[in-house]
């Protein structure tokens, strides 16, 4: 195998283009089986010399797209490059961070706090970049926490998560992080009913007591600041995704249902039986208009909101108390049902806002329903009875074409702006590309395996980036050595340019990414942040000179306003810290260059590191147990003397009489 | 078309080992990426011109006045120094960087503010501060400076040394 290469490399000395490709493709598929490949050989799929072109970016060039891949039950998100793939950074969110401190630092603790108490880890789900004008502004990212409902808010300036609001009256929130078309709000409902508001009542009366919310969370234009503005209490079936309408069918957003049976055991079967569930099709300009006419019903609830204060850089959490909700069987208007085969998954509205492509996921085909039919139908009253009050309308009067024969298990639909759209197919592994208006399908490509979300850049918004899509894969199977990376869901890149699909790449990916968002790195690169102005730091505990470096007690509290710089903490002899002190460990970085951080670790700590980026100040707590000499560093390489990037602090008795003093150099 | 074929030659060797799955990895891949101007190859020798040689490279390009001390603008320097360049720069002694009182004596004040401004570029290029950084082994960073700021600072400097730039 290894002769096998060699040749190869001399030979592309000698040879000229054209020849290359054929080698490399030779190469390639002759040292597939050896690499373990599966028998079934359709696992080898792209792999030219001009699909690996397509993925190239040179060594100092950067990425075209940033992509912002929900890290699943890692609770982060991972951001990719493409078209190369390359993995950027793991952005934590809802799960702590021994990286950099976050969830761990003094700044940053608060964020993680529930009602249930400090909650470090979540499922995420669905990252979804801000918009206006229904297009990618490049403010802010959204995901949603799906075991202890939460959605969060990131600044794609700093790329930190800078605010985590609970959504009471959930039981997971999954059908969320939804933006309206110019981030009005952010809908978030309950994939799991429950009873509203909870008591503790048999599981068995699910029937009558059990009920779902639609929750719509105001987002402030200028800040991006949260807050729950309403939630809808609707029927207890299970809310699974939505979309928000855009351009023509702004001022809605659609949900897809199941579980329209209300089963509340062996959904598996139980939840399957209906013929068809329900895509709800909510009003939220009616919503508001009725929050204005005083229909609204404050409820008691209890909910946690945390956020970073922009000047101080420091998260405050909240409590909070109560919050309006309005009964959809008790308003009409408020929402209407389309009935959509089997189960439906996703809902994606198309750039047009015109169409509303719900996959059933157990469906042979892919319906397509008309904003403009149904507005139609609910003019002409063309229901087909109702549930809980609510009107369903008559299958025929809304829907303008069914994909026949899309593939097995279409799950999700992105689409690319010249027409065309793309749905995942769970169980047949594909891709399918279909034509918006004749519904035909044109093209199919396979993927490896059990594609969920497929993702286009911009693929959700008015205008696409109709370049790539990219299957984000269940199952890793056999794409990469067999032990070890099981886990690493493999994510697929697919060049949409032509008429035929095209493999590009595979990429493995961290958690379990279910959704994914891109936007060209244009839009994100230019507002970045990369140092904090010292000058600008309003930590309360910041030392913004090195002549304010210092240790002070209070009582039992140490605080210990130390500085960095490359290459030496002020400062770094501590002595007069005893056992039974809180240490608090105040570090400012007080560099002033790009991706100059310094790390800090204390011999024994009991929670993580710091990384303290250029001009901030992050906050560590140490409560030293035993008396001795225990030293410090930095963490981060900084500099050719980072070796000598250390300090010592003294632990005494609790009883001892050592006098609190700190020094640096003699 | 010469591009061309390099760029493919390595990308053949990237295809060759991914495709093959074997733990070795292609060179390229392992070395760090340059972040420091410092690791950047040395320019041919000197190529500067004689103003740079002694002024500096940088925003820096005229004379710069220097008059009877000007007390409020050191004060303002100062301001900006303590936070700034005090974790590295003291006044009579070595530190992190040189002491101040040697620096002014062998420097103009346009050499001193080209530094603060653009040290990425003067690391690179100016034997000088090719010179120093081999002594000192830490590269001066920029600090988020600007222009007034620094000539703020070379005031400071006159009044903490009681000294003058020399006038190059
Ligand atoms: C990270 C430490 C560090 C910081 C911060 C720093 N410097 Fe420096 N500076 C150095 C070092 C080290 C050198 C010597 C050259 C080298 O090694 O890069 C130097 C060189 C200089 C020189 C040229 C010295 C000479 O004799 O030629 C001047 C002038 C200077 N610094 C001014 C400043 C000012 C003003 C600031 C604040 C705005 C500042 N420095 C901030 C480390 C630093
Ligand atoms: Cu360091």
């Amino acid at each position: 195998m290894f002769q096998r290469n060699e040749r190869a490399v001399t030979m592309t000395k000698k040879w000229m283009m054209t020849t290359l490709c054929a080698t490399v493709a030779v190469a390639l598929v002759g040292c597939g089986p050896q690499a373990g490949r599966p028998a079934n050989g359709g696992a080898l799929a792209g792999g030219t010399a001009s699909a690996a072109q397509k993925v190239y970016v040179p060594p100092g060039e950067y990425d075209q797209y940033y992509a912002f891949m929900s890290g699943g039950f890692s609770g982060q998100v991972g951001v990719y490059g493409l078209p190369s793939g390359r993995l950027l950074k793991v952005l934590p969110v809802f799960s702590v961070n021994p990286e950099n401190g976050y969830g761990f630092s003094e700044e940053t603790k608060p964020m993680l706090n529930t009602t249930y108490g400090f909650v470090p880890w979540d499922d995420a789900h669905h990252p979804k970049l801000s918009q206006t004008n229904g297009e990618q502004d490049g403010r802010w990212l959204f995901i949603n926490g799906n075991n202890t409902p939460r959605l969060a808010r990131i600044s794609l300036d700093t790329f930190e998560t800078d605010e985590i609001i609970q959504i009471p009256n959930s039981g997971g929130s999954h059908a969320s992080p939804y933006p309206t078309e110019n981030t009005e709000y952010v809908v978030a409902a309950t994939r799991f009913s429950v009873p509203i508001p909870q008591e503790d009542i048999p599981i068995d009366t699910y029937k009558e007591n059990f009920q779902g919310t639609v929750s719509f969370i105001k987002v402030d234009k200028e800040t991006g600041e949260m807050s729950i503005a309403f939630q809808i209490l609707v029927p207890g079936f299970d809310y699974d995704l939505a979309h928000a309408g855009k351009a023509v069918s702004h001022g809605w957003v659609f949900f897809t249902t199941y579980n329209t049976e209300k089963a509340h055991t062996l959904k598996e079967v139980n939840a399957s039986r209906n013929d068809k569930d329900y895509v709800a099709a909510v009003n939220w300009k009616a919503a508001e208009q009725a929050i204005a006419d005083g229909k609204g019903v404050e409820m008691p609830a209890t909910y946690v909101h945390n956020i970073i204060d922009p000047k101080t850089r420091v998260a405050s959490s909240t409590t909070k108390k109560g919050v309006m909700t309005l009964n959809a069987r008790k308003i009409p208007g408020l929402i209407y049902y389309m009935p959509t085969p089997k189960s439906p998954h996703g809902v994606d509205v198309d750039p047009s806002g015109e169409y509303i492509v719900a996959s059933g996921k157990l469906a042979a085909l892919i319906p397509v329903h008309s904003f403009s039919k149904m507005l139609k139908a609910i003019e002409d009253k063309a229901f087909d009875g109702d549930a809980e009050g609510i009107p369903v309308l008559k299958y025929e009067a809304t829907i303008a074409g069914e994909v026949q024969d899309p593939g097995l298990g279409p799950l999700h639909t992105e689409f690319d702006g010249k027409g065309y759209a793309y749905s995942s197919m769970f169980v047949s592994s594909e891709i399918t590309k279909w034509k918006l208006g004749t519904w035909e399908v044109v093209d199919r490509i396979p993927v490896y395996y059990s594609i969920g979300h497929l993702m286009i850049p911009g693929g959700d918004t008015r205008k696409p980036h109709g370049e790539y899509v990219i299957a984000l894969n269940k199952i890793t199977k056999d794409r990469y050595l067999p032990t070890g990376p099981e886990l690493t869901q493999s994510a697929q890149l697919v060049d949409i340019n032509g008429d035929k699909m095209e493999m590009l790449l595979d990429f493995p990916t961290i958690g379990e990414p279910h959704y994914a968002q891109a936007a060209p790195a244009s839009l994100i690169k230019d507002r970045s942040v990369r140092i904090f102005p010292i000058e600008e730091n309003q930590n309360p505990y910041v030392t913004k000179s090195e002549k304010d470096a210092r240790v002070e007690r209070d009582g039992n509290n140490i605080h210990v306003y130390i500085t960095t710089i490359r290459s030496h903490f002020k400062p770094d002899n501590i002595e007069g810290v005893k056992v039974g002190d809180k240490v608090y460990w105040h570090v400012t970085n007080l560099e002033q260059d790009w991706d100059v951080p310094h790390g800090f670790g204390v011999m024994g700590m009991n929670n993580s590191e710091l990384l303290i980026m250029p001009g901030d100040t992050r906050t560590i707590l140490w409560e030293p147990k035993f008396p001795g000499v225990y030293p410090f560093y930095c963490t981060d390489f900084c500099s050719a003397l980072h070796q000598e990037m250390q300090g010592y602090v003294r632990v005494s008795p609790a009883d001892a009489e050592v006098e609190l003093k700190s020094s640096l150099g003699l | 078309m010469k591009k061309i074929g390099i760029l493919s030659a390595s990308m053949v060797a990237i295809l060759m080992v991914a495709g093959c799955g074997q733990a070795k990895k292609p060179e390229a891949a392992a070395a760090p990426a340059a972040s420091t101007a410092a690791a950047k190859p040395a320019a041919p020798a000197s190529g500067l011109t004689e103003w740079q040689m002694t002024h500096g490279i940088g925003p820096v390009t005229e004379r710069v006045e220097i008059g009877p001390l000007d007390e409020e603008l050191a004060k303002q320097g100062q301001a900006v120094f303590e936070v700034k360049c005090m974790v590295c720069h003291h006044v009579t002694d070595r530190y992190v960087g040189p002491a101040l009182q040697d620096t002014i004596a062998r420097r103009t004040p346009e050499y001193m503010m080209n530094m603060m401004l653009n040290p990425d570029e003067m690391l690179a290029k100016h034997p000088e501060a090719k010179k120093l950084l081999g002594e000192f082994l830490v590269p001066m960073t920029f600090q988020n400076v600007t222009k007034d700021d620094a000539r703020a600072i070379v005031e400071y400097i006159r009044s903490v040394t009681g000294k003058d730039p020399i006038s190059g």
